[in-house]
C-alpha cells in the first residue's frame, strides 16, 4: 500500500517538475517571439507614417468609450490625457456607472456638462441612464450619467452612443502617450480583415503627470508595483506579443482596446455575465470570426508598441483581489467556450491557443499551489527527497527568473532602455525577486479565485483602491 | 537514500536541471555586465558633454582670435571623434561663424579623415548613416566635393535621406538640384509639402529662375507644381507672374487655390483684377481664397468685394470676408458696424461675432471644416 503511495507521489512530483520546465520554456520562447515581432514592427514604421495617418482623410474615426466606477482619484487627469490626444477625429463618451463617490461632480465642475437628449439606436439591453451630458468646453465630450451595471454594461452603454465606426475601450485609470490612437489604427489602414486591435500597457504608478500631460516616465517608488511592473514587461509586453506572432492571442486587454462598432455589436457586445469582459469579449471575436470563415480570416492584431499606461495595486490586499478577479474571468470564459478545445474548426486557437491559456495560465495557480504544499510535505513524511525540493527550486523559482531576467535584459536592448543605473538596478532585482514570495502570493490568489468561481459564484470585483497619479512638484 | 522508486527521476531532468543553473548564472552575468555597461555609458555621456561644452567654447574662442592654434590642438585631441557634431553644432547656433572656417578648421588641424569618413558615409547601406552625413557635410566639406554626391542622394530610395540631402544641397545654393528636387521629393501629403516649399524658400531669390523653367517644362497638375507656384509667392516673384497667372483657369481646383495664394502673397496691381474675378467664382474654396488674397492688398477698392464676401451663402466665405474688413483698419470696422444691423442676418451675425472676438484663426484661408 505504502509502496504505491509512494510511486503515485514520485510520479505527480515528475510530473509537476516536467510542468515547471514546459511553462516556463514556452514563456521564454514566447518572449523571444515577442522581441522578433518588436524588432519587425519598429523596422517597418516608414519616416512620416503617422504624420500621414494624422492628415489622411481616409483614417477612421474614433469613439473613445471610457467606463467609470468611482474613480474621483482619476477621472480628471485621464480624461484632460485624452483631450490631448494627436488624432484628426474622435469623440470621448465617459459613462458613469452608478459612482458613489465624486466623480461625476468632477467632471461637471471640470468640463461644464449640459444635458443632451441624443436620439440613438439601440443596440443593447443596459441599466437605466439617468441623464446625458455634453461638455461646453468640448463639444466631442459626451457624459453618461447611468445606474450601477458593471464595467460591461458601461461599456454596451458606450457604444450605443457611439458614432464612430471604431471603438477604443480605456479604462478610467489608463494614460495613453499622445500618438497611441494612430499607433493602433495603423493595423486597420494596413488590412481590412483587422477587426480588432490591442496594444502593450505599461503601470502608470511611476510617471509624472501634469494636467493629463505625461511629464516623466518613471518607474513606480514602491516595490510592490515594480514587481509588477517586471511581470507586465514579461507578460504584457513580451508573451503577449509572441502570441500574437503565432495567432494565438486570446486576451485583449479591456483597458487599451481598438475595435470595429460592427463587430461589438455582432458578438453581443460586451457580456454583462461574465466576471470581466475583455477576455469573454477576445473570445467571442476569435469565435465569430473562425464560425464566419470568409475568403481570408479575419484578424485581431496586438501593436507591440507601449502606448497605454495603467495604475497596478499598490497594496497586496488590492493585488490579491485583482489576481482573484483575473483568475475567475479566464476560467469563466475558458469554460463557457470549452467547444474551442482541441477543435480544428477553430484552427490554431483552438489547436494551440486554447490549450495554452487552459493549461498554462487556467490551470497554473493549481499546479503551482500542489507543488508548493506537495514537494515539502512529501519530503518531510519521507516519501519524496531533498533532490525534488531543490528541482522544485531550480525549476519553479531559478528558471521563473531567468526568464523574468530575460525580458529586462532584452528590453534593455530597446528603445525603451533606461537611463539611469539606478532604475535598471531596481529592475534587475525586480526581475531576480519576482519569483521568490510575490510569485507564489499571487498563486494562492488565484487559487482562491477559482474556489470563489466554481463554488461561490461570485462575479464582483472585490477590493480595490486608487492612488491617483504623481504630480509635478 | 530513500528506496528505490517505481520510476527513478529520469537522468534527463537533473541535466536539465544543471542547465537551468547555467543558464540562470548567464543572465546573473549578463545583467551584472548590463549594469556595468550602463555606468560606463552614463560615465561617457557625462565626459563627452564636459568636452562638448569645453571643445566649443574653445572653438568659438579660437575663430574669434581669441586662442592659440597651439592651445586648442593640445585640448581637442581627447576626443576628435566629437568635433564634427561640435562644430556642426557652433554654426547652426551662432550665425556669425561660416561654413568655410569650419573647413578651413579640419585642414588646419589634419582632421581630413573625419570629414572623409563622413563623406564615405554618403554611400554607405545603412540609411541612417546616409542621412546623418548628409546633413552634417554642408557645414564641414567642401561645396564642390559633395554637391555632386548629394545629388546622387536626391534618388535615395529613404524619403528622410532625400530629404536631408535636399536641405544640404539648398544651404549650398546649388541651383541645379532645384528641378531635381521637385521631381523626386514631393508626396501628396500636407506635411511634405511644406517640407519642401521650407527647402525650396531656403534658396531664396535664386530658386525664382529654376522654378520658372520648371514650370514652363512641366506642364499638368502635380503635387510638384503645387509646390513651385506656392514658393513663387513666398519668394514674391513678379516675374513669374505670366505663367501664374495660367493657372487661374487650371482644371485642378488645388492649382488654382495655390496660383490664387502665390498671386496675393505677391501682391502685383496687375493681379488684382484676376483676383476680383476668382471672388465671383462658383467655388466657395476659390472665393474664400480669392477673399484672403485680396486683403493683402490693403486698398481701399477691396471693401466692396470684401462686403459682398460677406452676404456670401458660404460660413467660411463670410468669415474670411469679415476679418479681412477687420484687418483692413478703420474702414474696414466701419463697415463691418454697418452690417451689424442688416437685413441679411447672416452677414449682421458674422459681422458681431468677428467685432466681438479678438480671436482670430491662424490661417483663416481654407479652413477645413
Amino acid at each position: 500500500m505504502r509502496e504505491i503511495l509512494n510511486n503515485s507521489v514520485h510520479l505527480i512530483i515528475q510530473i509537476i517538475l516536467f510542468y515547471f520546465i514546459t511553462l516556463h520554456l514556452i514563456y521564454f520562447v514566447l518572449i523571444i517571439l515577442g522581441f522578433r515581432k518588436q524588432r519587425k514592427y519598429q523596422d517597418a514604421i516608414a519616416f512620416g507614417e503617422f504624420k500621414r495617418i494624422a492628415e489622411s482623410p481616409l483614417t477612421l474615426p474614433i469613439s473613445i468609450v471610457i467606463s467609470a466606477y468611482n474613480e474621483e482619484k482619476m477621472i480628471v487627469d485621464t480624461l484632460l490625457n485624452i483631450l490631448q490626444l494627436n488624432y484628426p477625429k474622435f469623440e470621448i463618451i465617459v459613462v458613469n456607472d452608478g459612482s458613489a463617490d465624486a466623480t461625476l461632480a468632477l467632471l461637471q465642475e471640470h468640463f461644464q456638462l449640459r444635458v443632451i437628449h441624443p436620439v440613438i439606436k439601440k443596440n443593447f439591453e443596459v441599466k437605466p441612464i439617468r441623464a446625458v451630458y455634453r461638455s461646453a468646453l468640448h463639444p466631442h465630450l459626451m457624459v453618461i450619467d447611468k445606474e450601477n451595471g458593471r464595467r460591461a454594461d458601461a461599456n454596451n452603454t458606450g457604444v450605443d452612443y457611439a458614432k464612430y465606426p471604431l471603438i477604443c475601450q480605456i479604462d478610467a485609470d489608463c494614460l495613453l502617450e499622445k500618438d497611441a490612437l494612430l499607433r493602433m489604427v495603423r493595423p486597420f489602414l494596413d488590412s481590412s480583415k483587422v477587426v480588432a486591435a490591442t496594444g502593450m500597457i505599461r503601470p502608470s504608478n511611476g510617471l509624472i503627470v501634469d494636467q493629463g500631460e505625461i511629464i516623466r516616465r518613471d518607474l513606480p517608488t514602491g516595490w510592490l508595483p515594480m514587481l509588477q511592473y517586471v511581470e507586465y514587461l514579461r507578460s504584457f509586453q513580451w508573451a503577449r506579443a509572441g502570441l500574437s506572432e503565432i495567432g494565438c492571442m486570446m486576451c485583449m486587454s479591456g483597458a487599451y482596446t481598438l475595435i470595429k462598432k460592427d463587430m461589438f455589436i455582432k458578438v453581443g457586445g460586451a457580456n454583462i455575465n461574465a466576471v470581466v469582459d475583455d477576455f469573454e469579449l477576445t473570445v467571442s471575436v476569435l469565435r465569430y470570426i473562425y464560425e464566419h470563415r470568409e475568403s481570408e480570416l479575419m484578424e485581431i492584431a496586438f501593436v507591440p508598441d507601449p502606448g497605454c499606461y495603467s495604475e497596478v495595486p499598490e497594496t497586496w490586499k488590492a493585488l490579491a483581489s485583482q489576481r482573484n478577479f483575473w483568475q475567475r474571468a479566464i476560467l469563466q470564459s475558458l469554460i463557457w467556450n470549452r467547444v474551442m478545445a482541441f477543435n480544428p474548426k477553430y484552427g490554431v486557437i483552438g489547436m494551440v491557443g486554447y490549450p495554452y491559456y487552459f493549461f498554462f495560465e487556467a490551470l497554473s495557480a493549481l499546479v503551482e499551489l500542489s507543488a508548493y504544499l506537495l514537494i515539502p510535505l512529501a519530503y518531510f513524511w519521507g516519501i519524496g527527497s531533498l533532490q525534488d525540493v531543490v528541482l522544485l527550486f531550480i525549476f519553479g523559482s531559478l528558471l521563473g527568473s531567468f526568464v523574468s531576467l530575460s525580458a529586462v535584459v532584452l528590453q534593455e536592448t530597446t528603445r525603451f532602455r533606461q537611463a539611469e543605473t539606478k532604475a535598471l538596478c531596481r529592475l534587475l532585482i525586480s526581475g531576480f525577486l519576482e519569483n521568490f514570495g510575490y510569485h507564489q502570493f499571487h498563486v494562492i490568489a488565484r487559487v482562491i479565485g477559482i474556489y470563489d468561481l466554481l463554488i461561490r459564484g461570485k462575479l464582483a470585483y472585490g477590493y480595490r483602491t486608487r492612488s491617483g497619479y504623481r504630480k509635478v512638484t | 537514500m530513500q528506496k528505490s522508486w517505481f520510476i527513478d527521476i529520469p537522468e534527463l531532468m537533473i541535466w536539465v536541471a544543471y542547465g537551468v543553473l547555467v543558464l540562470f548564472f548567464v543572465i546573473i552575468l549578463v545583467s551584472v555586465g548590463l549594469i556595468f555597461f550602463n555606468i560606463y555609458a552614463v560615465r561617457r555621456e557625462k565626459t563627452n558633454q564636459i568636452f562638448r561644452n569645453k571643445a566649443r567654447k574653445e572653438i568659438e574662442a579660437y575663430w574669434c582670435g581669441e586662442l592659440s592654434k597651439k592651445s586648442l590642438s593640445e585640448s581637442i585631441q581627447a576626443h576628435p571623434e566629437l568635433l564634427i557634431g561640435i562644430v556642426v553644432q557652433i554654426l547652426e547656433n551662432n550665425p556669425k561663424f561660416l561654413p568655410i572656417q569650419s573647413i578651413h578648421f579640419f585642414q588646419e588641424f589634419n582632421l581630413n579623415d573625419l570629414v572623409n569618413a563622413q563623406v564615405k558615409n554618403l554611400k554607405s547601406k545603412d540609411w541612417r548613416l546616409r542621412q546623418k552625413s548628409a546633413s552634417i557635410l554642408p557645414s564641414v566639406a567642401l561645396p564642390e566635393t559633395i554637391s555632386p554626391l548629394l545629388i546622387q542622394l536626391l534618388q535615395d530610395d529613404i524619403l528622410t535621406v532625400r530629404l536631408s540631402a535636399a536641405q544640404s544641397l539648398a544651404k549650398l545654393k546649388i541651383v541645379d538640384a532645384v528641378p531635381l528636387i521637385l521631381e523626386q521629393l514631393p508626396l501628396p501629403y500636407e506635411w511634405m509639402e511644406k517640407k519642401v516649399i521650407g527647402v525650396l524658400n531656403g534658396y531664396g531669390s535664386l530658386a525664382i529662375r529654376p522654378i520658372m523653367e520648371f514650370l514652363y517644362s512641366q506642364p499638368g497638375a502635380s503635387a510638384a507644381e503645387k509646390i513651385a507656384i506656392a514658393v513663387l509667392g513666398d519668394q514674391k516673384a513678379d516675374l513669374a507672374l505670366p505663367i501664374l497667372i495660367p493657372y487661374l483657369d487650371h482644371a485642378d481646383i488645388n492649382m488654382r487655390i495655390a496660383c490664387i495664394k502665390s498671386l496675393g502673397k505677391i501682391g502685383s496691381p496687375s493681379t488684382f483684377r484676376n483676383l476680383m474675378f476668382a471672388s465671383n467664382d462658383a467655388s466657395w474654396e476659390i472665393r474664400s481664397s480669392a477673399i484672403h488674397a485680396l486683403a493683402g492688398f490693403k486698398n481701399s477698392d477691396v471693401i466692396p468685394i470684401l462686403k459682398r464676401g460677406l452676404t456670401d451663402s458660404v460660413w467660411w466665405v463670410r468669415y474670411n470676408s469679415a476679418l479681412a474688413l477687420k484687418e483692413m483698419g478703420e474702414e474696414g470696422v466701419n463697415a463691418l458696424r454697418n452690417y451689424k444691423n442688416n437685413s441679411d442676418s447672416f452677414a449682421s451675425d458674422m459681422s458681431l461675432m468677428v467685432l466681438e472676438t479678438e480671436y482670430v484663426l491662424p490661417d483663416m484661408n481654407l479652413i477645413k471644416i
